[in-house]
């Protein structure tokens, strides 16, 4: 083989042979879910000091058009967000495209953020997504919108489901896969900015900067739409691949959300918010206490609250306005009533499997 | 005009054949089996061929594989590049045997083949898997029952497919231009009435879907099937796409764009 990945690694070098192919899966998933019980400490102690305490803003935004710009500056600026002379890739929920619906980071408040960062002096800034739902990633950039808003400020997009790729080990076993292929684009970037849509998930309860990180696996190997990880445990993949994605930047989208049977069907909602961090577990809670939804009562996120990030609110510096007084309550799958604040339902189980 | 555009297509993708005679999936990238095996069907080119044939692996497929996860669907694009001989027959062999996992709470279902074999099953690595047994064992009616099987279990209602189930959740899903062409590809020229709603949901939706891949893999399902005045109305869409965004530089895309536009179309026909 004398092909070669900009790496200057051969292809016999990321596509490494593995044993046992056959039984990983059966298994995994029981192993997966006891992983989910407190007793267990699943991740390299090694690995992750305590985050102390994070900072998240919450920020009014009515709307798309209204000083989107001014607006996304001050909200990195309200949490230190420190980009100077950094690379960062961006990475947008574009797990579909519908023209009739909402359910991709809206593609002006992904260019706002170029220009914000380029005000706080990124060094160089790409766009990447490796979309779940659809292979033709050419369709859902253009059908977006997302493609003018880039050509128009001249940032590159990769398609992360087809990028070259890289072995991360990962240092949390919530899922029995051990090890990551991730595209180069997001193992090289100094900073990884999850930009996520405000939705809820009928599989988990909720998608935001964690669950982003499915599209930073890459569809040709596991599959489309990543069934690998959904056969792992939804939950549990959720953790693993956030931890190994490691975003250090969060923006989510709330200006329009999708309640119900979000993240593809659902309905939108006007929560006329946008939320911001550096800490992605910590960013997350907030934004589901704005929802109306416990942080606590999500499987991974109350996981992820032990090592990862906060989930905690003592723990969380909130800036910006208060999220439970900004409250917006977004409609659940009647399977997840349970995650509502003050809630006294219980939550259901769910099979992702076969999506 | 539209000679310059097949031409544009046809040198960009000869171009991206490299020193070893496979292709990335971007220019400068390293040489994956699924855009190289889609640069053999589409050019026609040894080099193509001969790089598949140093790549096989000894199970005859040309899986992706990264530690424990195998992604088997580039074989069945490899057994349909390749010459007649021992090899491809291997190749045929792994497609065909690469089932996917059972999901128990489905009951008895099809099997059908996914991207990896530990997971469901899928619409397009299923219609690969069709293709490559009409084509090269025809006399293997077993393996293409099932894949009709697990086809028509899946046809979303009114025509075509989304990528997996006709529904989540008891939700009707959305058929997509680019799943239904896969299908297509697959069934076409089958007298069959899936096949006959596939063509007419992939005229339905391809105006609407205009990415490389979508409108590429929608010409050539109409082109196989038949329909060619169909074919001409998206070929054009095509030649504005690849103006627009040239594909994001997707190789793969472009590859199945000059199968679109060209005669190495005919290498995916099946003999009625």
């Amino acid at each position: 083989m004398s092909g070669r990945d900009p790496k200057g690694s051969t292809r016999r070098s990321f596509l490494v042979r593995g044993g046992a192919v056959g039984v990983a899966v059966g298994l995994g998933g029981a192993l997966a879910i006891d992983r989910l019980r407190p007793e267990s400490t699943p991740w390299d102690d090694g690995r992750y000091a305590d985050p102390g305490h994070s900072a998240v803003a919450v920020v009014r935004a009515a709307s798309y058009d209204d000083h989107l710009e001014a607006t996304v500056l001050d909200g990195l600026r309200s949490v230190g967000a420190d980009v100077r002379g950094k690379t960062v890739l961006i990475k947008p929920n574009l797990v579909e495209y519908d023209p009739t619906s909402i359910i991709n980071t809206d593609p002006r408040l992904v260019g706002a953020a170029i220009v914000a960062l380029r005000r706080l002096g990124a060094a160089a800034i790409t766009v990447g997504e490796g979309p779940g739902h659809r292979r033709d990633t050419d369709y859902i950039v253009t059908g977006s919108g997302l493609w003018d808003v880039l050509r128009d400020l001249d940032v590159p997009f990769v398609d992360l489901n087809v990028a070259p790729v890289e072995r991360r080990a990962l240092s949390t076993s919530y899922t029995s896969l051990g090890e990551l292929w991730l595209p180069t684009p997001v193992v090289d970037a100094d900073v990884v900015l999850s930009m996520p849509k405000m939705k809820a998930h009928h599989w988990v309860g909720v998608t935001l900067s964690m669950k982003n990180c499915f599209g930073c696996v890459p569809g040709r190997i596991y599959g489309w739409p990543k069934n690998v990880l959904h056969w792992q445990g939804v939950p549990q993949s959720v953790i693993d691949v956030a931890a190994a994605v490691a975003p250090g930047l969060v923006i989510v989208d709330g200006i329009v959300g999708m309640e119900g049977d979000g993240p593809i069907m659902g309905t939108p909602i006007d929560a006329g918010h946008l939320v911001f961090g550096t800490d992605p577990v910590a960013t997350d809670a907030t934004t589901a206490r704005l929802m109306g939804i416990d942080p606590e009562r999500v499987d991974y996120l109350r996981e992820a609250g032990r090592f990862l990030g906060q989930v905690h609110l003592e723990d969380i510096d909130q800036r910006g306005e208060d999220p439970e007084a900004d409250e917006v309550p977004f409609e659940l799958v009647e399977e997840f009533d349970g995650l509502r604040v003050g809630s006294a339902a219980t939550v259901g189980a769910r099979d992702a499997s076969d999506g | 005009m539209a000679l310059a555009f097949e031409e544009d297509l046809r040198d960009a993708l000869a171009a991206a054949v490299g020193p070893d005679g496979g292709i990335g999936w971007h220019p400068g990238e390293a040489a994956e089996p699924e855009p190289t095996a889609l640069g053999a069907l589409a050019l026609g080119d040894e080099r193509c061929v001969r790089w598949l044939l140093d790549h096989q692996d000894p199970d005859g497929g040309f899986a992706l594989q990264a530690g424990s996860i195998e992604n088997v669907a580039p074989t069945a694009l490899g057994a349909l590049a390749l010459p007649d001989g021992e090899a491809r027959e291997r190749a045929v062999d792994r497609t065909i045997a690469a089932q996917a996992a059972r999901v128990e709470s489905r009951g008895d279902y099809p099997l059908a083949w996914g991207w990896t074999t530990t997971t469901y099953s899928w619409v397009e690595p299923t219609s690969r898997v069709l293709l490559v047994a009409r084509r090269l064992r025809p006399e293997d009616r077993a393996t293409i029952d099932e894949a009709v099987a697990s086809l028509t279990e899946r046809e979303v209602d009114g025509g075509g497919w989304n990528y997996g189930n006709a529904d989540v959740r008891g939700t009707d899903l959305k058929s997509y231009a680019q799943t239904t062409a896969c299908a297509l590809i697959g069934l076409h020229a089958m007298d069959l009435p899936i096949a006959g709603r596939a063509a007419d949901a992939v005229i339905d939706l391809a105006p609407a879907e205009l990415g490389g891949l979508s409108l590429a893999q929608s010409v050539v399902a109409l082109r196989l099937h038949g329909r060619d005045d169909d074919a001409e109305v998206l070929r054009s869409l095509l030649a504005s796409a690849w103006e627009r965004t040239r594909f994001l530089g997707d190789q793969g895309a472009l590859a199945w764009a000059v199968l679109a536009t060209g005669d190495g179309v005919e290498r995916l026909r099946v003999a009625t």
